[in-house]
């Protein structure tokens, strides 16, 4: 007899494999944060491993670590307090706070992974970092060429006056 | 994050990913950002498909610059956007040095902004109803600030005048005002004014009698749903009555089909939904409660019921707001209590069983010459304008 919640199916365990071919085995729940895991999942079991080609095993391991704090905080135990939502920010502030290179590849593994809050969080992390930017650091950074004629940028200069005071 | 974007990362990051990450900044930001390239010129534009929620203080300290607040629902943020070439369209020259503007009403429509207010008297900003100033009503592009002044509406009730409007990919827009009018002799009627961007002039639609004890005790509400203009009204001993014109046809669709709304209700206001539009009408009884009635122009039945109810939190004091839909939840604005600025911000699902409190909600130091403020859904766009008629003064004074 199956049925559905009973605590065989929170066991359920995932095996993914990264792009160099590590192993990584996190439960279900974990796996289910991400929303083309789930898909993938429900397309074809959990005892075939998935393989995720595109992102590396450290990437991985971050991203699993991110699910699988997410996943908790969903779960009630009657030992211990439920984790409230400050504890939540704090713990994720602490998460984005990693090397640029590190978040640029967390912000393509949790866009091709579908991990909607986590995206959210890591472009709200970047947005906050470019913030302060000029435009000309902007275009720098991200490799963009001026298109403007002198005349024209100096006309949306004068009609975003009032966003440099 | 401890060190700087470097750029051999990040210039290969995919352009959908860039947007997402865009589309968190303050809309300040933005605009500073769109010397940046021709792309991103158009940003702030692109953020406009986006609906917002636009809050304008209803009187400035006579200190600080006209601003309005933007709360964006993807950012989960406020932000501020400048409205201190205001007083200048509103004021003569000459008292521009001791008038300052009050807004009691505004309503949005791609890109554009149609305000309805008038200039008060610094020393009477605290008691801005006691003046029998006459109101203006304009359209301005708050990036742009490029506007047009309307043509007067003389309306005795301030307050009383509720302001929708619906742009068309041509440009040109129309404004539907409903408003509370005395008539001397004739008593209070209730008016259905069109405004025509393309003839600059307003036309009355329809003009009903209101048999009250107490205009302040009159509610009424109205929205343009797939080009039909909705109008709820009701209140005292009037029952609520539900009000549709075609926009596209010019005619009248329905007028006066009953609603058995609560006759405790303080307020009502319409939200869309998918496909469905719903009329939002508070209640407090001990705590406040929401009915919601679908409304569908194709029933026969006369009388339209409420169909769901909801109970907001504890906490929640529903003082005047606004609902609007969000991907797939509605969310509800309210103002704080009285005698403080700030709005209070719920979500309800779509199935409309679930209701939640959304963070941050923004409150302004208070101070005794902040009030209140008026809310209401909005939209920008760079590229909106107002079209003046070849002939119409610019200059307004």
């Amino acid at each position: 007899m199956h049925f559905q919640g009973s605590p065989n199916m929170a066991e359920k365990r995932v095996k993914l494999i990264s792009s160099d071919n590590d192993e990584f085995e996190v439960d279900e729940a974990v796996a289910f944060e991400s929303e083309t895991l789930r898909n993938m999942i429900q397309d074809t079991g959990t005892n075939v491993p998935i393989s995720i080609p595109n992102v590396s095993s450290d990437i991985l391991a971050k991203v699993l670590e991110y699910c699988s704090y997410h996943a908790e905080t969903m779960e009630t135990h009657d030992d211990k307090p439920p984790i409230t939502d400050a504890q939540i920010r704090e713990w994720d502030a602490d998460f984005v706070d990693v090397h640029p290179a590190t978040l640029y590849s967390l912000i393509l593994a949790a866009n091709y992974l579908n991990i909607k809050n986590l995206l959210d969080l890591i472009c709200q992390a970047v947005a906050n970092n470019i913030r302060g930017k000029t435009a000309v650091e902007i275009r720098k950074i991200l490799h963009i060429q001026d298109d403007f004629t002198y005349e024209e940028e100096m006309e949306i200069r004068r009609e975003t006056k009032w966003a440099f005071d | 994050m401890p060190e700087e974007l470097d750029a051999k990362v990040w210039s290969d990051l995919p352009a959908e990913i860039l947007e997402h990450v865009l589309r968190r900044l303050p809309f300040s930001t933005l605009c500073k950002f769109r010397t940046v390239c021709k792309h991103w010129n158009k940003l702030p534009t692109v953020c406009a498909e986006e609906p917002f929620l636009l809050g304008i203080p209803c009187n400035w300290s006579w200190s600080d610059r006209v601003t309005c607040l933007r709360y964006s629902p993807i950012a989960n943020k406020w932000d501020i956007i400048d409205l201190s070439f205001l007083p200048a369209l509103m004021s003569p020259p000459h008292v521009l040095r001791s008038y300052t503007p009050h807004i009691e009403r505004f309503c949005s429509d791609g890109g554009l902004l149609c305000l309805w207010g008038k200039l008060v008297a610094r020393e009477m900003l605290l008691y801005p109803f006691d003046d029998g100033d006459s109101y203006e009503m304009l359209v301005c592009n708050p990036l742009t600030k490029n506007f047009r002044a309307l043509p007067p509406l003389n309306c005795l009730y301030q307050s009383s005048i509720d302001l929708v409007m619906q742009a068309d990919s041509s440009g040109k827009y129309k404004i539907f005002a409903v408003a509370l009018v005395y008539t001397g002799e004739r008593g209070i009627r209730l008016r259905h004014y069109m405004y025509e961007s393309v003839s600059n002039s307003w036309e009355l639609l329809l003009d009903l009698k209101r048999d009250c004890s107490d205009v302040s005790l009159l509610r009424y509400c109205s929205i343009i749903f797939k080009d039909v203009y909705y109008c709820v009204s009701g209140g005292d001993r009037q029952q609520y009555e539900l009000h549709a014109y075609d926009i596209k046809q010019e005619d009248w669709v329905t007028v006066g089909v009953k609603m058995k709304l609560d006759p405790k209700t303080s307020q009502v206001f319409f939200v869309t939904r998918g496909p469905d539009l719903l009329l939002m009408a508070c209640i407090l009884e001990g705590k406040w409660r929401i009915s919601i009635t679908k409304v569908d122009l194709d029933i026969t039945v006369e009388t339209i019921d409420p169909h769901c109810q909801i109970s907001l939190p504890p906490t929640f004091t529903w003082k005047g707001g606004v609902g609007f839909e969000y991907l797939d939840s509605i969310i509800l604005a309210s103002k704080l209590k009285d005698g403080f600025m700030g709005v209070d911000l719920l979500s309800l699902s779509a199935d409309l069983q679930e209701v939640r409190s959304i963070t941050p909600l923004y409150v302004v130091p208070t101070s005794e010459r902040y009030r209140c403020m008026i809310v209401a859904k909005a939209s920008f766009d760079m590229r909106a304008t107002v079209h003046l008629a070849p002939n119409e003064d610019l200059d307004l004074w």
